[in-house]
């Protein structure tokens, strides 16, 4: 395929799906269950309502933490990447990111369809190797003593980082305190802060 | 002991983990621009292809793998995803490489073709259970329990690609020749390496192994650490004592 316009891309790929319609692999219907669910439902609320609850329950931080799968399940989350999620959480020592270095493995039921940045060579190849320089790009600077974690997703074990609850939010209800926790949190490039601070 | 940083072993251009030369992540490109339909249609179109068994994940990221490096790190990402759509296609029987160029001509010179309709259900119904429930998993656990513990001490293999019946590995390159400690013990697995290179289903536990970034990459951080999931053939067990297992990838372990 050398021409790469997007133009040239998009008909390359109408003609694909025409065929494989006609040969009943796949079915319109079939493709646009999957856009709508990935592009409309599934999103990192799902992973924002987890990390909160598992803020204002203990029990159900240690399940999580313990067996993700079965703790998302009683919150109705499931799908890919759910069946074989793994909760890392953050300490004040240690700080976890999540890579896939291979491909661009993503847990795709607690947080959607990765961003487009999570599956370029510039940040599947550095971030393993110098995460702090790559965190400041994504303006966050750790204190020396932390202990940075990359987890490469090499496995059908698919990573979220359970985010620290921010300082000052001991008042707010468990939706409110969902509406703070962001995408990049969950996956490491970022930190949940107070607004109110 | 000592590890040669030369022992270091690249698999091919996706294998990227710690590629130097590469600019600053460019964000920018992200949450503007979201996906182009028909990227989204590739995504759907492969995601449906699986429910109907003519792409498995491990055959669509080895054709992808295979391609030239220079080919693959100019593709964008869905581009790679349309191509092995049709790699699978052609190696399935589904379609020729003549009929998809010949489909692709007709294409282009009426754009607004209308996209046939049939109406199968049962591709529909598939779909919605994979992205209710996800893929069904391997067995909870094998005939034998697993060789290593969480603490123990291994020793990570190095994989030959070019050597005969190993076209595709989950081992990234940067973690081969290694010695780091167990940190969990995950389910049973598919081995895909001999799935791609024999159509063997072969299930083995995988290990989260902790790496000092340090021992990877000399010009890494000291206190920083990489965690890669490796399967149990990939590893053997390390013949250093095991004092403080838990310590071991804050010390020199090459001393």
């Amino acid at each position: 395929m050398t021409p790469t316009d997007p133009t040239y891309l998009a008909l390359r790929m109408k003609a694909v799906e025409s065929l494989l319609i006609e040969k009943g692999i796949v079915s319109s219907e079939a493709i646009e269950a999957i856009t709508d669910a990935y592009e409309r439902d599934i999103g990192p609320m799902r992973g924002a309502a987890v990390v909160a609850r598992a803020w204002v329950d203990d029990d159900y931080k240690r399940r999580l933490l313990s067996d993700a799968p079965a703790a998302v399940a009683e919150l109705g989350i499931g799908g890919f990447g759910a069946e074989t999620l793994v909760v890392v959480p953050n300490t004040a020592r240690i700080h976890n990111v999540v890579v896939c270095t291979l491909c661009s493995c993503y847990p795709w039921a607690l947080l959607g369809l990765p961003p487009r940045w999570y599956k370029t060579p510039e940040y599947r190849a550095r971030v393993v190797r110098w995460p702090r320089r790559v965190l400041t790009e994504f303006g966050l600077t750790l204190p020396n003593d932390v202990e940075i974690r990359v987890w490469d997703s090499s496995s059908e074990a698919r990573y979220m980082v359970r985010p620290q609850r921010p300082a000052g939010t001991d008042g707010l209800a468990e939706r409110e305190l969902a509406a703070l926790v962001t995408r990049d949190a969950m996956i490491g490039t970022g930190v949940v802060s107070n607004p109110a601070s | 002991m000592a590890e040669m940083p030369t022992m270091f072993k690249r698999n091919g251009a996706h294998d990227v983990g710690g590629m130097a030369g590469l600019g600053p992540v460019p964000m920018a490109i992200d949450d503007a621009v979201g996906h182009p339909a028909w990227e989204s249609r590739a995504l759907g179109a492969t995601v449906a292809a699986v429910t109907t068994g003519m792409l498995v994940p491990p055959t669509q990221r080895a054709v992808i793998e295979a391609l030239h490096p220079v080919v693959y790190l100019s593709m964008g990402y869905y581009e790679r995803w349309l191509y092995a759509l049709e790699r699978c296609a052609i190696t399935a029987g589904v379609v020729t490489a003549d009929e998809i160029e010949a489909r692709v001509a007709d294409t282009l010179a009426n754009p607004d073709a209308p996209m046939p309709v049939h109406h199968r259900p049962e591709i529909l119904d598939a779909v919605k259970g994979l992205i209710a429930h996800g893929v069904p998993r391997g067995p909870e656990r094998l005939g034998q329990p697993p060789r290593f513990a969480p603490g123990d001490i291994v020793r990570t293999k190095r994989i030959e690609l070019r050597g005969p019946g190993r076209p595709h590995t989950r081992m990234p390159g940067y973690a081969q020749a290694r010695v780091g400690v167990v940190e969990m013990v995950h389910r049973p697995m598919l081995l895909e390496d001999t799935l791609i290179a024999s159509g063997q289903t072969e299930f083995e536990y995988v290990y989260a192994v902790r790496l000092r970034t340090r021992d990877v990459w000399a010009d890494a951080e000291d206190r920083d650490t990489v965690i890669v999931d490796l399967w149990e053939s990939y590893l053997e067990k390390d013949a250093l004592p095991a004092s403080n297992p838990q310590d071991v990838p804050q010390q020199d372990v090459s001393q």
